[in-house]
């Protein structure tokens, strides 16, 4: 996403031009309600969450002071809404060990990957992700789906940088594992 | 990284290519600006909050100064029934001196070193603007 257009559309709302805060919601509508949806693991609750997130951001528009980008400024709003929203309602997960690495070598697993439709290649990658806490889930969502930087996570999530990259090094040996447990499990049926 | 974590990352990276961000209702955008359309505009303020706790503590010592007694500025006395309408005048009249005052340095300036002056004290505003904004980041945004 381009700053500079976000910057434009920002100072025409601040001038008073309201609609254009469309095209900024329209811009970043997806990212952030996979970021909710990541946290909350509800359809409900994080249309609201991400609405009402929307609508925060609306209204300290002018407080935005453009060091950083108005992305990672969003960003944070969603996912603050949406851990607070959790702490009210904690979603069951069932934690991945990350050991389990199943019976097959990684040969195995990648042989059989490409014999998987995308669709099904994508059922298996959701499910690994959902079956994360919900801010590890935040996390990969936005570093390996919208490419931010560990700068921009720190900034998001409000972890510090080291935290971040201890947890980027643990989410990805839970989802390889998961990922290995789940595709064995379907080579196997 | 190890070869062992870079292949799992190279490996996580190639599955979720495969996944793709979930999408809100149609009607997601409408109903934000529904909303939004009945609040107000957030239009930049045109004083930061800053400088409303500089004027209210002026106010507040102008009122001191009018109400405590054995106040004096100038020599005029702002005890309690004091202030009378000449020493107002004497105020406005001090004010229109000093207006003078300074307008007689101005005109025996060159304008060359009016436009010095002009840019100097510009300068020392925009940089006292910056440290204020710099001193009071958005950090508190976690709503």
């Amino acid at each position: 996403m381009n700053r500079f257009e976000d910057n434009y559309f920002i100072e025409k709302v601040l001038s008073g031009d309201v609609s254009a805060y469309s095209s900024l919601v329209d811009r970043h509508k997806d990212m952030a309600y996979s970021i909710a949806f990541k946290v909350l693991r509800n359809q409900e609750d994080t249309e609201e969450v991400a609405q009402d997130a929307f609508l925060k951001a609306y209204q300290n528009l002018a407080s935005f002071k453009h060091e950083a980008k108005f992305s990672t400024w969003l960003f944070r709003i969603v996912y603050n809404t949406a851990i607070s929203r959790t702490r009210k309602k904690r979603p069951d997960f069932s934690p991945i060990d990350e050991r389990t690495m199943g019976n097959l070598t990684e040969d195995d697993i990648h042989e059989n990957l490409d014999s998987m439709s995308d669709e099904e290649q994508q059922k298996h990658v959701t499910a690994a992700i959902d079956r994360l806490p919900e801010d590890e889930s935040a996390i990969v969502t936005l570093f390996y789906m919208e490419d931010n930087s560990i700068d921009d996570i720190s900034e998001i999530t409000g972890l510090t940088k080291s935290n971040v990259k201890v947890k980027l090094f643990r989410i990805r040996k839970k989802l390889a594992a998961e990922l290995h447990r789940s595709l064995a499990n379907k080579i196997i049926a | 990284m190890t070869t062992y974590d870079s292949h799992n990352e190279d490996f996580i990276r190639r599955m979720v290519k495969h996944t793709e961000l979930q999408k809100p209702s149609d009607d997601f955008t409408s109903r934000i600006m529904d909303r939004l359309l009945m609040d107000t505009i957030p239009v930049k303020s045109w004083i930061g909050n800053i400088y409303w706790f500089l004027i209210a503590g002026a106010a507040a010592i102008a009122i001191l100064m009018m109400i405590f007694p054995a106040w004096t500025f100038f020599d005029l006395d702002f005890s309690i029934g004091a202030a009378s309408p000449q020493q107002f005048a004497g105020l406005l009249d001090m004010a229109t001196h000093m207006m003078s005052g300074f307008s007689a340095l101005f005109s025996s300036l060159k304008n060359g070193s009016v436009f010095i002056l002009v840019f100097i004290a510009l300068g020392l505003l925009v940089g006292l603007d910056h440290l204020l904004r710099r001193s009071t980041p958005d950090k508190h945004l976690l709503f």
